[in-house]
């Protein structure tokens, strides 16, 4: 392996909500870039990788040092009320956007009530 | 004589990773010796950024994802650099199931001075892409490292 990718993964800051029959989750994932990027469900796990390609500097020296040299990788388990068939996701500006759908049969239904 | 097989230091040393920690404690307290990142209106909430000193200019690297270009600002007074930007909350009030939330937003700034020689009549370049803004600001000419020729008799 070269030295790339036995570069340190940490976990990307990350947001959860669930709107509208979907589970947004948004991680900040600064310097990813779209090839760098992958997202995979294989069974219960949805995992999320992105690799960074920082800006090298060719020859100075870091007078600050605060932007850890990291990538970035997480695994959330997804229980089966989510469609493995329907996720989403939108890059921009660093910010990943992935939509789980919820199962059509596991979400809320209204009942109509049938009067005279 | 044998030959050993080189390995890489973390694999083989044991305390490789504290080590390293105490490298990072250490340089917790050493902030006196680098120039000053933070100003009198800088928030507690505030971008990381690298500053690298080149031969010819200075480089500052500063990690702003979900910053849009027109909610950015920058600005460059003497050898003071100030970066001041917006974090736009996106649709807030629809979202009413919050799970986890770890992700800051508001506005920012984070003012960085820099160490003398700025060159401000120059083009100073300023990027932004991925969420990683790159700014190069160049030296003065007086200021940059010469090669000084010796001439043999």
């Amino acid at each position: 392996m070269s030295d790339e990718t036995r570069r340190k993964a940490i976990s990307a800051c990350c947001d959860i909500f669930e709107e509208d029959g979907k589970i947004l989750l948004t991680l900040e994932m600064p310097g990813v870039t779209r090839e760098g990027l992958d997202i995979s469900v294989e069974g219960d796990e949805l995992s999320i990788s992105g690799r960074r390609e920082l800006p090298g500097v060719k020859n100075g020296k870091y007078l600050v040092k605060e932007i850890r040299e990291t990538d970035y990788f997480q695994k959330y388990i997804i229980d089966n009320t989510i469609d493995r068939d329907k996720i989403e996701a939108a890059f921009k500006n660093g910010i990943l956007n992935v939509s789980l759908h919820l199962k059509e049969s596991e979400k809320p239904r209204q009942i109509t009530i049938k009067g005279e | 004589m044998d030959l050993i097989r080189w390995r890489k230091p973390e694999l083989s040393d044991p305390w490789y990773e504290f080590k390293r920690l105490q490298n990072e404690i250490n340089d917790l307290f050493n902030l006196d010796r680098s120039p000053a990142t933070e100003g009198l209106f800088d928030r507690p909430f505030s971008p990381a950024v690298d500053l690298v000193e080149g031969p010819e200019d200075y480089t500052v690297v500063c990690e702003i994802p979900g910053v849009d270009k027109k909610d950015l600002e920058l600005s460059l007074t003497s050898n003071v650099l100030t970066i001041k930007g917006e974090k736009k909350q996106e649709e807030e009030t629809k979202r009413k199931d919050v799970y986890r939330r770890e992700m800051w937003k508001g506005s920012f700034q984070r003012t960085i001075s820099l160490p003398g020689g700025v060159d401000n009549q120059k083009n100073i370049e300023a990027n932004l892409k991925d969420g990683i803004l790159t700014v190069v600001i160049p030296k003065r000419e007086e200021t940059k490292p010469r090669q000084i020729t010796v001439k043999a008799r």
